[in-house]
């Protein structure tokens, strides 16, 4: 038997990072079903076949549903293209449409917030929105690059871009909904 | 020289070498360029940073809060509780089937194709007593074959390179009849329905209640094989055996039971609902002389099943009465159940948000009656439900 996460470890690992893993992996598959599935994965890896370094168990988890969610969007995509289906909308565009729907009956503020943050972030780029949400998911340039199979050296450079980007975004948004307030 | 907005940003982000940190140092105190982009950089950065950190550390508080958090640990628990049998490697072979047969859609008529020769196949070497009469098969047991994702894919390859010739009307003629309605029904209406006693769990996970009864109705469905046209589509497939000219004209049959499906939920959520399923077996009437023979040999020189299963299919007795359940690196086992034996098998969360029919199943056999417990459960949960049914 391999070595497990201790069960008590793995439950309060799960009360405090799973929502911040599913929020994470939506940024990158768009639908949030498809986010928790990604999440759930990630979890159960934790408790089968943990790090054996267990100080940072939500950078760890990011990497893994990081890399689990990029899997899931290729195959999609992959198969999207077999299907043959006329209809090339990205996964982004998906991403954009949930966030706008998401309702706000209480805390208006704040959801209204989110609602600018997830279609800020889906106005980037793709590969600039998923080196934006792998950074603030603690990965390092060189987990990043592994994951999305470019260099080391170009990470800086789209993560400068990505968070100027993000800024000048999220401010035109906000402006426009005061403009329509 | 200046420096890139990409190398500042990895400085800000502290993804540099002590000694390139050393020398960009020095550059930015003698360059005014360098030192307002990475104002300018750091600004961004502090804003994206705040914001980003913020909205997703607020995940709890959205609309996805505790309940569904709770739910998702319910179901993240249902699998790990898995880890406690003795089966290690349980990469979801769910996963793999769906996968392969998600791929192509030419696949799906080939699939049935193949299908109709594997039931077929599942009751190979008849008694030669039995010969004369049409063999009847029941299923009273349930045994797993192990197949690996490579076995999978060679299997599909050949499908899809053979798969635009193959459908089940080029076999021959085939027949539906449907008998029973189908339909939410009360539990007294399920009673008079079958044939059998209606069982329900008195045990289940905490809050759910019957949710409602439904019936699926039976019926038959009958195949008359068109032998140069199947073994058209056979050697389509890259068959080296044919089937004999004597089958021509024949009938297989398939006879659908009535299916009682109760739906057990809690009053909050249909999309954890349990199902508890239980009929007739199915029967599955062939011609008599040669024909499973016949057929077993047609399927199993195909030359893409592996040969691993073969000689697991031939290691198997008792062919009339067996149900061949795939085994995908271990993800199904073989379980004693309400004093029985059956089967459990798991599916991955991943496939569930997707497809809403695919999860966990444990199924068996008792007195002529097939049950199957369906939906998203591990194996001592399911036990003990299987066991509480009266």
């Amino acid at each position: 038997m391999r070595p497990r996460t201790d069960p008590e470890t793995f439950k309060a690992a799960f009360d405090r990072d799973y929502p911040f893993i599913c929020r994470l992996v939506q940024g990158i598959v768009g639908d949030f079903p498809a986010a928790e599935d990604v999440a759930q994965e990630a979890f159960v890896r934790l408790y089968r076949d943990p790090p054996s370094d267990m100080s940072n168990v939500r950078g760890w988890l990011a990497t893994v549903a990081v890399n689990l969610a990029l899997n899931h969007l290729r195959s999609e995509r992959a198969r999207t293209r077999r299907e043959g289906e006329a209809d090339g909308r990205s996964r982004g565009t998906v991403f954009a449409a949930e966030g706008a729907s998401g309702s706000a009956e209480d805390e208006f503020a704040k959801r209204e917030g989110d609602s600018i943050t997830r279609s800020a972030l889906a106005a980037l780029p793709e590969r600039e929105r998923l080196t934006l949400l792998m950074r603030a998911g603690g990965m390092s340039y060189k987990e990043i690059a592994q994951s999305l199979k470019v260099k080391d050296t170009s990470i800086g450079t789209l993560l400068a871009r990505a968070r100027q980007a993000f800024r000048s975004e999220y401010t035109r948004l906000r402006e426009g909904d005061d403009g329509v307030l | 020289m200046c420096y890139s907005e990409g190398s500042l940003q990895a400085l800000l982000d502290g993804q540099v070498t002590r000694d390139e940190k050393r020398r960009m140092e020095e550059h930015l105190q003698t360059c005014q360029a360098c030192r307002e982009t990475l104002k300018r950089l750091q600004e961004a950065q502090e804003f994206a940073s705040g914001t980003l950190g913020a909205y997703l550390d607020a995940g709890e508080d959205n609309t996805a809060g505790e309940p569904a958090k709770d739910a998702a640990w319910g179901r993240v628990s249902a699998r790990l509780s898995l880890d406690d049998s003795p089966l290690e490697q349980r990469d979801a072979w769910w996963m793999e089937v769906m996968r392969v047969f998600k791929r192509s859609r030419a696949l799906t008529a080939a699939a049935a194709t193949v299908m109709a020769l594997a039931i077929a196949l599942s009751f190979g070497p008849v008694r030669a007593t039995a010969s004369r009469f049409l063999s009847i098969f029941r299923v009273s047991r349930f045994e797993t074959v192990n197949v690996s994702p490579a076995d999978l894919n060679r299997v599909e390859q050949a499908l899809r390179d053979g798969s635009g010739s193959v459908d089940v009307g080029n076999l021959g003629k085939l027949e539906v009849h449907s008998n029973g309605r189908s339909g939410m029904i009360s539990v007294e209406q399920a009673k008079q329905a079958v044939d059998f006693q209606v069982r329900l769990p008195s045990a289940g996970p905490n809050g759910y209640e019957l949710q409602g009864v439904s019936s699926q109705a039976g019926g038959t469905v009958s195949l008359t094989l068109d032998v140069n046209k199947a073994n058209q589509a056979l050697k389509s497939i890259g068959a080296t055996t044919m089937l004999p000219a004597d089958l021509d004209g024949q009938t297989f049959s398939v006879r659908m039971p009535v299916v009682i499906d109760a739906q057990y939920g809690s009053a909050s959520s249909t999309s954890d609902a349990i199902h508890f399923l239980q009929a007739r077996s199915p029967e599955l009437d062939v011609p008599g002389n040669s024909t499973p023979n016949a057929v077993k040999d047609a399927v199993l020189s195909l030359p893409f099943v592996p040969d691993s299963v073969k000689k697991q299919v031939a290691s198997i007795g008792d062919w009339q009465h067996t149900f061949l359940v795939p085994n995908i690196q271990g993800s199904t086992q073989e379980v004693t159940v309400d004093g029985s034996q059956g089967v459990y098998m798991t599916a991955p969360a991943q496939l569930q948000g997707q497809m809403p029919d695919v999860k966990n199943a444990l199924v068996w056999e008792k007195n002529g009656v097939v049950y199957a417990i369906m939906g998203t459960f591990g194996l001592n949960t399911g036990l003990a439900m299987a066991n509480s049914m009266k």
